[in-house]
């Protein structure tokens, strides 16, 4: 029981370094190719957007190494719980909430000059990070009573 | 008829059997936090694990769980 937690917490902070870096990837990418950006941004823009590909494609591999540790050590079901699904899904309501505001907020912004490319990169960032960072908020709660 | 909230005597009946909620989560299957959760009341179970839950505690479900008002 005490790995599938200490797998639990493993997973989370993963998933809260592939929102970190699945965000500076598309948002830097987004920010270096656009037109509308300064000149000054288009290096530490690809720097930016090269070093969240890499913390992504790592995390997210290691992500799915838990996944792998917890199916072996037979822990995975219990990982994968009623409250876990449920914590899931109400991560998926606050992104879908994010990214609906976000829509809005930027297709709004596109009437006033602001590039339409580069607000869908940064909103598919935004869409998958809200998503993992909400998983991990909503995950990281109720650790309480542990030995009660 | 009011939506009403899940009750339950989880804890008092847990301390009963001598239970911590890592042994008790352990014998239905569920990570501790599902059952500090549920103990809580902050989530509601579905009817399989409130059976598997009362059913680890040796008791009915409705001696576990109950309709608030």
């Amino acid at each position: 029981m005490e790995l599938a937690e200490t797998l639990n917490r493993r997973a989370r902070m993963f998933a809260v370094l592939q929102a970190l870096g699945f965000f500076a990837w598309q948002a830097g990418d987004g920010l270096a190719r656009s037109d509308t950006s300064p000149a000054g941004f288009v290096g530490p823009a690809f720097m930016a957007s090269g070093i969240g590909l890499g913390v992504w494609v790592v995390s997210l591999i290691v992500f799915f190494g838990v996944s792998w540790h917890a199916k072996k050590a037979g822990v995975f079901d219990i990982m994968n719980d009623e409250w876990s699904r449920h914590v899931r899904m109400k991560a998926a309501e606050a992104a879908f909430w994010a990214t609906a505001i976000g829509v809005v907020v930027s297709m709004t912004a596109t009437n006033f000059g602001v590039d339409g490319w580069l607000l869908l990169k940064v909103l598919t960032g935004l869409a998958v990070a809200s998503f993992l960072l909400a998983y991990a908020w909503y995950d990281s709660r109720h650790e309480d009573g542990a030995h009660e | 008829m009011s939506a009403g909230k899940l009750g339950n005597h989880m804890k008092a009946l847990r301390a009963e059997a001598r239970l911590t909620q890592a042994e008790l989560a352990a014998r239905v299957g569920v990570t501790r936090k599902t059952i500090n959760t549920v103990e809580n009341g902050v989530f509601t179970p579905s009817a399989l694990l409130a059976l598997k839950i009362a059913r680890a505690l040796g008791r009915g479900t409705d001696e576990v769980f109950f309709v608030e008002d």
